[in-house]
């Protein structure tokens, strides 16, 4: 099993640690619930070392990355990052991702933990470009702060006015000789920033973070609470509700896929799509008798079976039943009423967006 | 309450027995394992149930959905409803408000097959290591 350097940390602070993929990691620290209203009211540290780090550095770097994901990596900025998608020939998901443009010709590509092996051979067997890639995920540590209060923690870490800091930037900082990147990123529907650094230093970092936060009630978030953040505000997990059957037309995610770009992979594939519909896409349930949806439930309209539901939970900060789920397109109305089936009974729900939280500040 | 006269199951449910009536509930251990518990599902019908099979009740949690097994066989005749508008019932009082349901038990041998007090926290430690 691979343990992050945080490891001893979250044993000591008591954490439950469960295995997700090859990783032990904390699922919680005092309770899923009482992280996750933290991180809505005050704030929150997370662990999300396991995350993959790779660099794409070199000429064509740009040309690269341009080809194998939708959004448009020429129009980011030195200084700037932007989610994305990596996807197969076929339009489908390999992995959804954050691309920070370092410099000119250097990238930083966030992927998810459980896929880092599948999306290096698939870039490496893709690079036909004056590029390098290379994995650095085992040299690097990752923490998320998130909340309304991470700003003013940050900035006290850091001596920095962050007051004019954009979402979706990022900036260099050094502590002890160690060279980390900050942004101003998450995955919470909160502002908070995440931090990169090489892995001596996270020890370091984190209990400096959890020092500083004490005073606007910092807690230690497990991944637990990062879930039902996630799903809170809308946002899609891989493996849960998109994946390499999935395209980012389905995911509802064409925000991301930029058809004026010029060319890219399963470009043509993608455009009918956006043009004459999918047979599926992702949609926001909200159940309304009292019962929780959950992946793999089915979801039923006028007696027929139209879709399944890819993530749910009750939501702790809104107290709703709230999902994720696959439906016909031709069905995905606002406030259409719907039925999912839990266990042998058809409980009623209906169609919401699905950002079910967003923030007030 | 005296939970060291109860009896257990590996599956982490508690039985007060009092003749032939007993009462079920899950034990400290499994509602700390849960975290909170946010919704107690209970069948339509009160049916005979076996030992160590399901009956029925969902208990469901933020982290996940669990099946409530009995720890005799018999006829359960009565169901917490309390829990339905409660369920953090559970969280607070495992061994007293936080009780599931009633049962009659139909075969007193069964309770041999059950785990004392000593040997449920022997049982959870050993889970814990």
């Amino acid at each position: 099993m691979k343990k992050t350097p945080l490891y001893d940390e979250h044993v000591s602070l008591g954490a439950k640690i469960i295995h997700f993929g090859d990783w032990l990691m904390p699922v919680s620290y005092s309770s899923m619930v009482e992280e996750h209203v933290n991180v809505r009211t005050n704030a929150g540290l997370f662990d999300v070392s396991h995350m993959g780090e790779f660099f794409v550095s070199g000429p064509q770097a740009q040309e690269f990355l341009d080809y194998y994901t939708p959004n448009n990596v020429k129009k980011l900025v030195p200084g700037k990052i932007h989610y994305t998608n990596l996807l197969t020939p076929g339009g489908t998901i390999v992995d959804d991702l954050l691309i920070y443009r370092i410099e000119e010709e250097k990238f930083l590509l966030v992927v998810n933990a459980l896929n880092i092996e599948k999306d290096f051979a698939y870039l490496k067997s893709s690079l036909k470009h004056d590029a390098v890639l290379e994995n650095k995920s085992d040299e690097y540590a990752q923490v998320a702060l998130q909340g309304r209060h991470a700003v003013k923690i940050i900035e006290k870490m850091t001596e920095k006015d962050l007051s004019e800091m954009k979402m979706f930037t990022f900036f260099y900082w050094h502590l002890n000789g160690s060279e980390m990147i900050i942004s101003r990123t998450g995955y919470t529907g909160e502002d908070g920033f995440e931090i990169y650094m090489p892995a001596g230093i996270a020890v370091k970092v984190w209990n400096t973070l959890l020092d500083l936060g004490r005073e606007y009630s910092v807690c230690p978030c497990g991944l637990g609470a990062r879930d039902s953040l996630r799903l809170e505000a809308g946002l899609p997990l891989y493996g849960n509700d998109i994946d390499d059957t999935t395209t980012p037309i389905e995911a509802d995610l064409s925000w991301i896929v930029k058809f004026k770009k010029g060319d890219f992979i399963a470009k043509d594939l993608l455009k009918a799509q956006s043009k004459e519909g999918t047979r599926r896409i992702l949609t926001g349930i909200q159940v309304l008798d009292k019962a929780i949806p959950r992946q793999g439930y089915k979801i039923f309209s006028d007696e027929k079976e139209i879709g399944i539901i890819t993530s749910g939970t009750k939501s702790p900060y809104t107290n709703k039943s709230i999902a994720m789920g696959y439906i016909l397109p031709e069905l995905n109305n606002l406030d259409r009423e719907i039925q999912v089936q839990v266990r042998n009974k058809f409980a009623e729900a209906k169609i919401v967006t699905k950002t079910f939280f967003e923030r007030d500040y | 309450m005296n939970k060291k006269e109860y009896k257990y199951t590996e599956t982490h449910e508690w039985v007060k027995i009092d003749g032939k009536s007993c009462i079920v509930g899950i034990t400290d251990y499994a509602q700390e394992q849960l975290e909170e518990v946010t919704l107690v599902e209970f069948p339509d019908e009160a049916a005979e149930i076996e030992q160590f099979e399901k009956t029925g009740i969902v208990i469901e949690s933020h982290k996940n959905v669990n099946d409530v097994n009995s720890p005799l066989t018999g006829n359960i005749t009565e169901f917490n409803t309390e829990l339905e508008d409660s369920p953090e019932l559970i969280n607070q009082s495992p061994y007293e408000k936080g009780w599931i349901y009633k049962m009659e038990l139909s075969d007193p041998d069964e309770i041999d097959n059950l785990m004392s007090y000593e040997e449920y926290e022997a049982y959870v430690k050993e889970e814990t290591d």
